[in-house]
């Protein structure tokens, strides 16, 4: 150090290097400020890493939300689908009937309640509501759907519109529920012997005789009403009529024999028709064909 | 030496290059996964909640993505001249900016950003809003790589689709509605410059509560649009005297909405709710909603005026319930509505004081056979509680009246009639009148019960009023009339039921007598409040005068006011006068009904058959000679045979037979 040409060399030599280390700084600024190029090495080798990474952070956070959200609603809207199938799938109104007993309330739309609605008789359909005034709801579009309400006196039937408003509120009673379910069923009785229709049993062959004198439109109605009349006619067939009106119906029952019947509820003026036909005194002169 | 210093130099910017790159790979180790498209990403079906008129009143949880070639080029520029001059230019950092935001920060003391646009979608998109020394330096590691990902174009769409503008309002689209009422394409230079001015501080900046900061901000981003040459001086000077027209409908949350949030949580939990992209059909009528909101607000400044200092904020609620439907129209939970904060209107915490009696009443016709013209004694009176005690109740006056008909005792709310009916009808009787009512809170069976010693919502309320103007139809307060998901499946829809809970005739009775408190009773100032539509109502006041009630109806709404504050504290006025609930709360009630009622038409309730309204003397319920003292009673048609129903009761004298009968009725 004290050779000063090795003095001066050695300045010389470190201004060189350091001036050449300022320069390249200089120069790679510069670089960096016109071309961003460490920025962009970085962004490519983090671009390059990426496919390794987790989804992290608050938007995929969001999204898994998302998807928690998707799957519960899902599931929500599976349950409604299989319920809707499930309500789809009952075949009468026989059938939606038992569904409200068991499950205390239904909900069904308007269109498969009116579907359901035509698998009744046609003659107790008015007893759930006239067909005239539902045909005035849905012409008039306001019919959305049906909620069946289990009551301890019955069933109600809410008609409500597409605003969930109320439109109608029918009532099934329990004697009319009763009447829904044994109407066309068999069941075990001697109608000979059972007081309700003591005085009214006739033979196949008089009931038959006094039917063919009703107009042509009510024997259909009769046939119609009693589908098994024609298979269960035989010698020993015997036709009764009950004692028992329920909502203006009358029992009917129909016996192969002295052991079962099937049995009808028919509309009570039907029944004043039919034994209109029979003549005065029918009990008396017809003592041999009423048992 | 040469060597050595050179060495040193070399090994020093190696560690110093080492360090930095250690660094770098520590800090990339738990980077985010970043997808190839940010639109899926970002784009959600919000969960939208609508009014009863179909109006679309609050979404939340979502964020609605438009691309860029349908975002206002004035809005793209504003953003860019707002947030970030060298956009276009850096890749993702600008050294310069943050240069001078520390150089601001640590020597001024200056707040300032230095983030680019690319930066504060990184942080929007995968970081938390805290402030970390660290996050800073992954938020610019991911800004490089969306700059290396994707073009600038993309970067930018995704900006304007992702940023927060305030309320409910994310992303551009959502911002041009909810104060503009337009699409983000159709956004003018003004609102553009407006909107991009938000974003710096969505709340400090909002144009409908800070209106003067908002221009400001916009003025600062037209002159910087200038300076950097995205309009000329002309353009400049038209956008900055440009009138701008905001939504009429600012869409912000109210207690209503957020009692609905709460309720279809509890129904589809939390996640369907704020992230399923649901769509809410609501009872809520807006209209309503504000004049409630404006209404309370008013009148609680109005009485804390006159109240006796005492450090805590007067609070107040209203809930409204429609008559034909029982749709609750309005809920209004504080003065001041906070998101998520308490919700008085449903909270069943205040003693409702007298506002209990109709229900008592009620059942003393009911179970007693008594009617508004029966003649009660009031007298200091003492009785034993269940638990054994002496419990002897007093008149708000700390007088008694001595003998006079049930509706005059109404009216005056008497405490001791009260008390001895409920004493006659019993604790369990009691409970079960108001079980009938449809209220659910928690009720004691108490002999005080009478007086109202019960905790019940102002909703409750409300709803338990509604049965009287429906003649004794019960309907539960609906608040969601539909709920569909994404794809429009109906999940969930209200089914209004009517169900018989009172005797018509009795309601009837019960109604009449709580037109009288509007008309001449407690109730008096809803008609000196210049309400003058058919109403009937009652008033409350608890213990000490905590609690101050009005609960009111007309044939359209009905609605309940509670006054109070949030800790048990006495309502005293300045000049030592206690605040009743004809004082505090039935003038809010009045003025809120008075603009309410505008829609309606003003009807009559509808008497049942089987009533007459006859005048007697309201001190021995005897038919009235002078119809000047006479009190008008609605009873029932076979109440006193013969006397005439109309405003002649002098002509009619009861025969001399009957007299004794009468005095035993």
């Amino acid at each position: 150090m004290s050779n000063p040409k090795n003095l001066t060399a050695y300045r010389t030599w470190n201004r060189k290097y350091w001036m050449l280390a300022l320069a390249l700084l200089i120069a790679l600024t510069g670089l960096e400020a016109r071309t961003y190029f460490v920025e962009k090495a970085l962004g490519q080798y983090l671009a390059w890493q990426n496919p390794g990474r987790e989804k992290v952070g608050r938007q995929w956070q969001v999204e898994q939300k998302r998807l928690l959200a998707g799957t519960r609603l899902e599931k929500i809207s599976k349950e409604l689908r299989s319920r809707e199938k499930q309500l789809a799938s009952i075949p009468n109104f026989l059938e939606l009937i038992r569904r409200v007993l068991q499950e205390n309330q239904l909900v069904i739309p308007a269109q498969h309640f009116i579907r359901l609605y035509h698998t009744l008789p046609f003659f107790l359909k008015e007893h759930v509501i006239a067909p005239d005034s539902l045909i005035a709801l849905r012409l008039q579009d306001r019919l959305d759907n049906v909620i069946l309400n289990r009551e301890a006196d019955g069933v109600e039937m809410v008609l409500i519109d597409a605003q969930s408003r109320i439109e109608n509120i029918l009532y099934l009673s329990n004697e009319l529920l009763d009447v829904f379910f044994k109407h066309g069923q068999s069941e075990v009785v001697d109608v000979t012997s059972d007081p309700r229709f003591a005085g009214r049993v006739f033979r196949f062959e008089l009931f038959w005789q006094n039917l063919s004198q009703l107009p042509k439109g009510m024997q259909n109605n009769f046939l119609q009403a009693m589908p098994d009349l024609l298979t269960l006619a035989g010698p020993t067939a015997k036709v009764a009529i009950s004692n028992k009106i329920s909502e203006n119906l009358v029992e009917v029952a129909v016996a192969p024999d002295n052991f079962r019947a099937v049995i009808y509820y028919l509309p009570e003026d039907w029944i004043i028709n039919f034994v209109s036909t029979l003549e005065y005194p029918w009990m008396q002169n017809e003592e041999q064909d009423i048992l | 030496m040469k060597s050595k210093i050179f060495y040193s130099f070399v090994a020093g910017a190696s560690l110093l290059l080492l360090t930095l790159y250690g660094g770098f790979l520590w800090l990339s180790a738990d980077l985010p996964y970043i997808p190839s498209d940010l639109r899926h990403l970002i784009y959600a079906q919000p969960t939208e909640i609508y009014a009863d008129d179909g109006t679309l009143v609050y979404t939340l949880g979502g964020q609605r993505y438009v691309p860029l070639n349908k975002i206002s080029p004035y809005f793209q520029k504003a953003v860019v001249a707002a947030e970030d001059g060298h956009f276009w230019r850096h890749h993702g950092i600008d050294k310069l900016a943050m240069l001078r935001a520390f150089y601001r920060t640590v020597f001024l003391g200056q707040t300032q950003g230095g983030s680019t646009i690319t930066q504060q979608l990184a942080k929007n998109l995968f970081f938390t809003f805290k402030k970390r020394f660290l996050r800073k330096f992954k938020e610019m590691l991911v800004a490089m790589q969306l700059e290396s990902m994707f073009t600038k174009e993309q970067i930018l769409e995704a900006y304007c689709n992702l940023i927060y503008f305030g309320g409910t309002a994310y992303g551009v689209e959502d911002a041009a509605q909810q104060f503009f009422d337009k699409s983000a394409s159709e956004l003018t230079l003004a609102e553009a410059a407006l909107l991009a001015g938000i974003i710096n501080s969505p709340q400090a900046l909002n144009p409908f509560s800070h209106p003067e900061a908002a221009r400001r901000r916009q003025a600062l981003v037209l002159q910087r649009m200038k300076r950097r040459g995205f309009i000329d001086e002309a353009t400049y000077a038209a956008a900055l005297t440009d009138t701008l027209v905001f939504s009429q409908r600012p869409r912000r949350s109210n207690d209503f909405i957020d009692h609905i949030l709460t309720l279809a949580t509890k129904r589809f939990g939390e996640e369907a709710v704020f992230f399923g992209g649901l769509k809410i059909y609501t009872t809520l009528d807006s209209d309503l909603q504000r004049l409630a909101e404006e209404e309370l607000a008013v009148g609680l400044a109005r009485l804390e005026a006159e109240l006796d200092s005492t450090g805590m904020p007067l609070q107040g609620a209203i809930a409204v319930i429609s008559i034909p439907t029982g749709e609750v129209k309005a809920l209004v939970g504080s003065r001041k509505y906070l998101p998520g904060g308490f919700n008085r209107a449903v909270s069943q915490n205040r003693h409702v004081g007298s506002g209990i009696k109709p229900f008592i009443y009620y059942a003393a016709f009911e179970k007693m056979g008594l009617n508004p013209a029966s003649v009660v004694v009031d007298s200091a009176s003492m009785f034993y509680t269940e638990t054994g005690k002496r419990w002897m109740p007093r008149n708000f006056d700390r007088r008694y009246h001595g003998p006079m008909i049930i509706k005059s005792a109404f009216l005056q709310s008497i405490n001791v009639i009260a008390a001895q009916l409920g004493y006659q009808l019993t604790p369990r009787v009691m409970k079960e009148t108001l079980r009938r009512f449809g209220i659910e809170a928690p009720i004691p069976e108490v002999l005080p019960l009478a007086l109202g010693t019960v905790g019940i919502s102002p909703l409750e309320m409300a709803a338990a009023y509604s049965i009287f103007a429906r003649n004794g139809e019960y309907l539960r307060p609906v608040f969601l009339k539909r709920v569909e998901d994404i794809g429009g499946m109906v999940l969930d829809r209200a089914f209004i039921f009517g169900e018989e809970r009172l005797q018509p005739a009795i309601s009837y009775q019960v109604l009449d007598m709580m037109r009288g408190v509007i008309e001449q009773g407690t109730g008096r100032s809803v008609r000196l409040s210049g309400f003058l539509a058919p109403a009937a109502g009652k008033t409350g006041t608890s213990t000490e005068f905590t609690d101050a009630w009005f609960t009111g109806i007309t044939t359209s709404l009905a609605a309940s006011v509670w006054v109070g504050y949030d800790r048990i504290y006495r309502l005293y006025t300045k000049t030592g006068r206690g605040v009743t609930g004809g004082y505090g709360a039935a003038p809010i009630w009045a003025n809120f009904m008075k603009r309410a009622m505008k829609r309606y038409p003003a009807r009559e309730f509808r008497m049942p058959d089987g009533l007459k309204r006859i005048m007697v003397d309201p001190r021995t319920g005897w038919p009235a000679v002078d119809p000047a003292e006479g009190m008008t009673v609605v009873v029932p048609d076979n109440f006193w045979p013969g006397l005439p129903t109309d405003a002649a009761p002098r002509q009619w004298l009861p025969p001399a037979d009957s007299l004794p009968q009468l005095r035993n009725q």
